[in-house]
């Protein structure tokens, strides 16, 4: 899911180079943390928090296939 | 110049197109376009329309076909996503498949996430991106405008206003147009951010 997340990013932001994802793995959860550049903050977010929101709609979807449970964690770089 | 954007006139759209393929040299469905201005003067006569054309970026097509192809990986989907142009400019995005469920969930809820996000991601398309599977933007429609009409009439009876659920744009456009439509009711979207709620109340006997 790493991937996807980092594909969706780098194309909203003004500076893909500095988009980074990691996947920490726990039990239950997979916590997904998305790092962009201060300035690209709200590209990912978007108004609102929509773009976010849209993200984590399609990660829940993927989580229900998979059984599993993903957090997306937005933060500077 | 393989990118310029040029704005076009003509007394209609059909004039307007003509213009803007003649000055490109392409045919209209390798052009991608919006409406600046729409003019029409007093009675009617004299009309006239802007647009804005340029021509269409197929490489962007063909990177929108990749990532539904990812995606479609991601979440393990049986099904295929259709491309095609639809009127108005806007290319709808329709996935086919028995897993199509997933889609239309909580009132459609990763089928809104998907064509907002796609339009996000390949604005450069230069046309609207619409999201639906198994037609249920028509159905969702049918469904919207039953409701409003149901609600509304009850609360005619009753004189008490009621609350819909919450609601993206589009669909409470469909509420409001259902709602103002009918006598001695009207409608009023309430809360914060995009999805609100619409109320509906009886207005006041004059």
């Amino acid at each position: 899911m790493k991937e996807l997340v980092e594909m969706i990013a780098k194309a909203l932001v003004d500076n893909p180079d500095k988009v980074q994802v990691h996947q920490v793995e726990g039990e239950q959860t997979t916590i997904l943390e998305l790092k962009v550049a201060p300035s690209d903050l709200g590209k990912v977010i978007g108004k609102q928090g929509r773009t976010a929101k849209a993200i984590r709609t399609i990660l829940s979807a993927a989580g229900m296939r998979d059984k599993k449970r993903y957090v997306l964690e937005i933060l500077e770089s | 110049m393989k990118h310029e954007k040029r704005e076009f006139e003509g007394i209609n759209m059909e004039a307007a197109l003509q213009e803007a393929e003649d000055y490109f040299g392409l045919p209209r469905e390798k052009l991608a376009y919006r409406i600046v201005k729409e003019k029409s003067s007093l009675f009617g006569k004299q009309r006239k329309i802007v647009i804005q054309a340029w021509a269409r970026d197929e490489t962007k097509e063909e990177d929108l076909k990749a990532f539904l192809n990812f995606l479609k990986e991601k979440l393990y989907l049986n099904g295929e996503f259709f491309c095609r142009d639809s009127r108005g400019n806007m290319l709808v995005v329709e996935y086919m498949g028995d897993d199509y469920y997933i889609f239309t969930e909580n009132h459609g809820e990763l089928l809104n996430a998907l064509q907002y996000l796609l339009n996000k991601l390949f604005p450069s398309i230069g046309k609207r991106i619409i999201t639906d599977t198994h037609g249920f933007r028509r159905q969702r429609e049918y469904y919207l405008r039953r409701l409003a009409r149901r609600v509304a009439e009850r609360v005619r009876e009753t004189g008490e206003e009621e609350l819909l659920f919450p609601m993206e744009p589009n669909e409470r456009r469909i509420i409001h147009m259902v709602v103002n439509s009918m006598d001695g009711v009207a409608s009023q979207s309430e809360g914060e951010g995009p999805i609100k709620r619409v109320k509906i109340f009886k207005l006041k006997d004059v």
